[in-house]
């Protein structure tokens, strides 16, 4: 089944008709630490840690400390873990616990650590038509919305910020259909495009809140809801498990997860974004959360 | 055999989505194909049959924006069309037209240069023969575009068959918005994007069962126009 | 009359054509004979008005220029029936079938009429391309090649009909040949091209037999050898 896969993706290639995304390998930094025997680590992550430059900013220091070298694929979630289960992954760094558990229940990946959380954010339009912002939750909010009928973008292509959006919906009681309501414009893309088309049209998004603030038009776009427990946003790490794929580079995966979880990095990670944007973009998680 | 299961689905199920992908797909790639010809065809031919100052950077530039990268055309339309942009008021970004907009842009140029240079290499053998007997301008045209419909049709389907398989400037201003203006390429994309690679795979072999059955039909009035 | 002067044409730099004046009479027979890239072609182009000379002047009757006939050295047959070709040569007058049948007729070629033009030979092509040339009346008739892809049958019949249509209509004709048994059984005058320029010109006997220049005798001794 992978193989005729393989082959089908390959002739399509020829086609023309699937554009590639292509990696970057950076050069290990000089210094005195040893080059590790498997020196490579494909990182498979989400949109949101990448656009947003955390990533990019941590790999310097990753790659200066240990000697490993990142190569770092975004896509959105479903994306990201997908990698992990054709093996084309050693590590996953992604925000949805449902798919998450799922990997790891189906035998891909080693355990789930989440180690650090976002909020999401509903921005749109600064005088807020549907008066979103006097809304006391983001459910309250939602609903707002599609009682004015006020144009919302969504992700729409499965991601984890999708899967939140369809979680606050669904606390709303509503269910959207983007057949009929014209106003639920479900765009089938990265944050960063879906901030463009809203920032354009003038619409509703949810979106978190690293990404927005990171974002060129973030000026013609308002929060209007944010920090709510309902809106928290979980990123974990997860090893692909070497049982899955016995190439997989394991020592590597480890050696990333020890490195994030250290005094170092997390304090990287609290002070990122505090001196651009006037605050932090990702918050690290506490013990007693992070056991939950 | 998930993918047979998708492809054979997708193809012969009834699924209104990929309906509708489909309709704006070849509403997209046909009217920015007849747009194109209609100004590169004529264009091309003008430029093919008369010698003129500058007839050689004209063709070097058209040359030139023959290979213009799908993303930089999309790009220009976007700021084209964008809110703050000159044509900004008559909100057309993220609709069939914003991509029908790009597409021209893309192809005007393909039909011109290759009409251009096919009427450079017959014109002259035609136009001995037609100043010889005398034929009026009208039906010298007529005549040299007659002889070249072979050509010609080979223009029409090198663009239908670079809008069809566009994806990046599709993107760019048509935004990929589900029942409004995601195309079968778009919605590759998308689908590879969210990792349901066999749903991706589906919608690519349909996408090339759809050309191969309008280029059997392009072939087929070819060959019936060279039999008059 | 056909007169011209100080015609010339270079590409590239290379002089082409450079003929210092020469008179066509009317009702006069010209054959244009000389080596391949002697200036044949571009003389007969520049006279059909295909071709623009960089410098010079040709004069000739009003009206002249629109009604000749000229028939280049590829002419072309259109990818329709053999005879939609020739109704197409009728101009100047309304298109007449049977007349167009008569043309074919006159090159052997009256079999061909529901024939696909692009599917002729050569010396087919040239048959019916010159046919189109008998349709209409022609004051001046410029011939390039005409029958350089012809079999001998074809080639006589043709220069016959050539014959009769001049002597019928008073046209004067300009051809260009590399057969100098042609240009002695169909012209009066025979003109020798050498190098774009003019290097002899005379009555068939007087240039074959005594040629009064070096080109010219080169030239004929070389076509001896044949």
């Amino acid at each position: 089944m992978k193989k005729l896969l393989l082959v089908l993706l390959a002739v399509m290639l020829c086609f023309g008709l699937v554009a590639c995304a292509t990696t970057e390998t950076e050069e290990p930094g000089e210094g005195e630490v040893a080059t590790p025997e498997n020196p490579v680590i494909r990182l498979s992550t989400t949109t949101s840690v990448n656009d947003s430059e955390l990533l990019p900013y941590l790999q310097k220091e990753f790659e200066a400390d240990t000697g490993y070298t990142l190569e770092i694929t975004s896509a959105g979630t479903g994306a990201a873990i997908e990698k992990g289960r054709t093996g084309d992954a050693d590590l996953l760094l992604v925000h949805d616990q449902a798919s998450e558990e799922k990997f790891i229940a189906d035998g891909y990946g080693v355990e789930r650590i989440p180690f650090m959380y976002n909020y999401f954010v509903i921005v749109g339009p600064a005088d807020d038509p549907a008066a979103v912002a006097d809304a006391a939750e983001a459910s309250d909010a939602f609903a707002a919305i599609a009682e004015a009928q006020a144009p919302f973008i969504s992700r729409g292509d499965d991601s984890g910020t999708h899967k939140a959006e369809l979680r606050i919906w669904e606390a709303a009681g509503i269910t959207p259909d983007p057949a009929v309501d014209t106003w639920y414009i479900s765009a089938g893309a990265g944050m960063g495009a879906v901030l463009n088309m809203a920032s354009e049209q003038q619409a509703y998004t949810l979106t978190d809140k690293g990404t927005y603030l990171s974002h060129e038009l973030r000026d013609t776009l308002s929060i209007l809801k944010e920090e709510s427990e309902e809106m928290k946003n979980t990123y974990s790490m997860i090893a692909v498990s070497p049982e899955a794929y016995p190439d997989t580079n394991i020592e590597g995966a480890n050696a990333f997860i020890e490195w994030m979880l250290s005094d170092k990095a997390t304090q990287l990670i609290a002070e990122y974004g505090v001196e651009e944007y006037g605050q932090a973009l990702f918050f690290i998680l506490d013990d007693e959360t992070a056991a939950e | 055999m998930e993918v047979l299961q998708e492809t054979i689905n997708l193809l012969f199920g009834s699924n209104p989505e990929l309906r509708q992908i489909i309709g704006v797909t070849l509403q997209m790639s046909v009217t920015s194909t007849l747009i194109s010809v209609g100004i590169g065809i004529p264009l091309g031919t003008l430029i093919g049959m008369y010698q003129f100052r500058g007839k050689g950077v004209l063709m070097r530039i058209i040359n030139t924006l023959m290979g213009l990268p799908p993303v930089v055309a999309g790009l220009l339309v976007f700021f084209l069309l964008s809110r703050s942009g000159p044509l900004g008021e008559y909100k057309l970004l993220y609709s069939v037209t914003a991509m029908v907009i790009a597409q021209v842009l893309l192809i005007t140029p393909i039909a011109t240069g290759l009409t251009a240079s096919m009427i450079s290499q017959r014109y002259p053998l035609l136009r001995e023969t037609a100043l010889g007997i005398g034929l009026p301008r009208r039906k010298q045209l007529l005549y040299t575009l007659y002889e070249c419909r072979s050509s010609l049709f080979s223009v029409l389907f090198t663009g239908f068959g670079r809008a069809i398989s566009e994806v990046g400037a599709a993107q760019i201003v048509g935004g990929n918005v589900q029942y409004k203006t995601r195309t079968m390429t778009t919605a590759i994309v998308l689908e590879t994007n969210k990792g349901n690679f066999d749903m991706a795979i589906a919608l690519g072999i349909v996408l090339l069962v759809i050309a191969f059955v309008i280029m059997c039909l392009g072939q087929y009035l070819k060959d019936k126009s060279e039999r008059p | 009359m056909i007169k011209i002067s100080q015609l010339r044409k270079s590409y590239n730099g290379r002089c082409v054509l450079n003929i210092e004046d020469f008179v066509f009479e009317p009702g006069g027979k010209y054959a244009l004979i000389g080596a391949n890239g002697s200036g044949k072609s571009t003389l007969l182009k520049i006279l059909a008005g295909t071709l623009a000379a960089d410098s010079g002047s040709i004069d000739c009757p009003s009206g002249l220029r629109e009604r000749l006939g000229y028939m280049p050295q590829k002419p072309y047959i259109y990818d329709f029936s053999v005879l939609k070709n020739i109704l197409i040569a009728f101009t100047h007058s309304q298109s007449d079938s049977a007349a167009a049948l008569r043309a074919l007729r006159r090159v052997g070629m009256e079999d061909f009429a529901a024939a696909r033009g692009s599917r002729l030979s050569g010396g087919e092509s040239q048959r019916v391309a010159f046919a189109r040339m008998l349709v209409e009346p022609h004051p001046l008739l410029l011939l390039d090649e005409p029958t350089s892809a012809m079999d001998l049958n074809a080639s006589d019949q043709v220069e016959q009909e050539l014959l009769d249509y001049c002597s019928e209509q008073t046209t004067t004709l300009i051809f260009a040949t590399h057969s100098l048994a042609q240009a002695q059984r169909v012209a009066d005058t025979l003109l020798l091209m050498d190098h774009g320029l003019l290097a002899e010109y005379g009555s068939a006997a007087e240039l074959i037999h005594h040629p009064q220049t070096q080109e010219a005798r080169d030239f004929l001794r070389n076509w001896k050898v044949d």
